[in-house]
């Protein structure tokens, strides 16, 4: 693994934050900017074929949303964890559903949830909220019981069907 | 073709939009495709998911680690034990905890009495989709018989939150191993009488020779998983790749498709049973009774749920049950991993991150039937409508489990 990350680290200088070693899994922790041309990079010289998982975290406390990247070689079975900080006022990080077809919806989820933008996404919509919905759920600020009633239905006295 | 036979007759014909589901019974669940159909051909089709979505993942950001087990019960719930193991693997993942050979041995026999109670449920019903009704009633007896095993095993036929961190909830009776040992040695004889009954019957081989088709390098680049992407020729099973459980030290083998369609997904789930049961007899015969489930190491003793069957009957381990049941273990704050295991339905990962605290500061659940499902356009594109309900059963989604 750590061939890999000397690989990452050479070929994007200043690009590498952070790596990180915990329990045999390698994070990167990469420039936002930068990270759609490391995962091209893995992809394509490296043989990273299969892209597993696109997730987040929120870190209020630090003012940033983590993007999480876990790509994996199916021949040579290694995994690399690529992480983004974002800001958390505008997270907007490039898309690579042109490079796995998987991270469309992954990115879509991440989108609903946590309000993540990527930018150039072919069809970047809610997929799990439904789509008049406001606001981001896994974000932290958003309460547990959720910030309202549910808009959809109406209260029943302004009811579309009140005959009364 | 069709395209081509509109513009060489001239015919004026126009595209129809046609919602399927989500209140449909063939769409196992809560699933909405909306169709683009030039008459009975598929032009495109869109899933539509969400109609489930109960926000597990942001409930178990607000519980502690114990609490979060009942919950995954709710996302594949055909193969509940499977989803909680996987869970407390996770969880032990995270904070270096060590679980004991016995407590290994017995997880096993769990998820694959999961994997075969979810693959006996899935033939049921896409048989019946595809209209054998028969087939339904063999399986459905036999997934029975396994329901009546995880209630003996975990006190519950269906959510059985089977999972502790470090541990599982309770002992085997004594007489358990031996009656799924001997269910596990007859449960081949439903799986013959439906492999002659569908394998070379014209009807089965019509209805899924050919069809939602979809080759190895889609399949990859879609991040299709378990028996979906091995039908499609890719040698690939979590169990092999990265073993955890101990699942290198059993002999069974990783059956793969060579086409890509409905047929060799079926090929495929059939054979997988038959590993499953021979999985199940290797393990119980590792099975010791007489070692404890939880470790004993002194320096972590009080972090582990102390025996059941103490808990009621002093008060030492009832206040230390308390405690490990309501507080729990802690994480360290920004410390992340990823686990996953072979769920019956593909790749069930669990993303977590240490809070420093008892409850996970983010709790990603990386579900098989959610990725599976978006390889559905690509396999139904040019199909019959009829196709598209063949299709959707192969895959095998629990919208459970897609929508969390």
């Amino acid at each position: 693994m750590s061939e890999i990350t000397k690989a990452i680290g050479e070929r994007f200088p200043g690009a590498v934050q952070e790596i990180v070693e915990f329990r045999g899994e390698t994070t990167v922790v990469a420039d936002p900017g930068k990270a759609k041309a490391i995962l091209r990079f893995l992809k394509e010289e490296r043989g990273f074929n299969y892209l597993v998982d696109v997730s987040s975290a929120h870190w209020p406390d630090e003012g940033r949303i983590d993007v999480v990247w876990l790509v994996r070689n199916l021949k040579t079975r290694e995994q690399l964890r690529i992480r983004s900080p974002l800001p958390e006022e505008a997270p907007e990080v490039e898309t690579v559903a042109d490079l796995w077809r998987t991270a469309n919806w992954l990115e879509r989820e991440v989108y609903d949830l946590m309000g993540v933008v990527f930018t150039g996404h072919p069809d970047l919509r809610r997929i799990l909220m439904p789509e008049d919905f406001e606001g981001h759920p896994l974000r932290k600020e958003y309460p547990m019981e959720g910030d309202d009633e549910w808009r959809n239905y109406l209260p029943v006295e302004e009811g579309p069907h009140d005959d009364r | 073709m069709t395209t081509a036979n509109r513009e060489r007759l001239d015919l004026n014909t126009e595209l129809v939009t046609l919602n399927m589901g989500p209140q449909h019974p063939a769409t196992h669940g809560v699933l909405r495709v909306i169709l683009t159909l030039d008459g009975e051909v598929v032009v495109n089709a869109r899933p539509d998911v969400g109609y489930l979505h109960r926000g597990i993942e942001k409930i178990a950001e607000n519980k502690t680690l114990h609490q979060v087990i009942p919950y995954t019960d709710r996302m594949d719930y055909l193969s509940p034990a499977s989803n909680n193991i996987g869970l407390c693997l996770a969880i032990e993942k995270l904070i270096g905890f060590t679980i004991t050979e016995k407590c290994r041995v017995m997880r096993v026999v769990a998820c694959e009495m999961a994997r075969m109670a979810s693959h006996f449920l899935w033939l049921a019903t896409t048989a019946l989709d595809i209209g054998a009704g028969t087939v339904y009633f063999y399986c459905m007896t036999e997934r029975e018989k396994i329901l009546d095993l995880f209630e003996r095993m975990t006190g519950a036929r269906f959510t059985v939150s089977y999972g502790r961190i470090g541990g599982l909830s309770r002992e085997w009776e004594p007489s358990l191993p031996e009656d799924i040992a001997a269910w596990a040695r007859q449960a081949h004889k439903t799986l013959d009488e439906c492999d002659r009954l569908l394998t070379r019957n014209r009807i089965w081989i019509e209805r899924n020779q050919d069809v939602g088709t979809i080759s190895a390098e889609d399949a990859i680049d879609l991040g299709l998983s378990g028996p979906n992407l091995r039908a499609a020729g890719v040698d690939w099973d979590i169990r092999k790749a990265y073993p955890y459980l101990g699942y290198e030290r059993y002999d069974f083998e990783v059956p793969v498709g060579e086409h890509g369609d409905c047929y060799d997904r079926y090929l495929v789930r059939l054979e997988e049973v038959r590993q499953s049961a021979a999985i199940i007899l290797q393990a119980l015969k590792e099975y010791d009774p007489a070692v404890p489930l939880f470790p004993e190491d002194p320096e972590f003793q009080k972090a582990y749920l102390p025996p059941k069957s103490r808990v009621l009957t002093r008060m030492e381990e009832l206040i230390h049950q308390f405690i490990v049941a309501t507080e729990g273990p802690r994480t360290e704050r920004g410390k992340e991993i990823y686990f996953s295991i072979e769920a019956p339905k593909g790749e069930l990962g669990f993303y977590l991150v240490g809070s420093g605290t008892n409850v996970a500061h983010r709790c990603h659940f990386r579900s098989p039937s959610f990725v599976n499902l978006q390889g559905l356009p690509v396999m139904v594109k040019g199909q019959m409508v009829a196709d598209v309900i063949a299709t959707i059963a192969s895959l095998d989604p629990v919208l459970g489990e897609v929508d969390r």
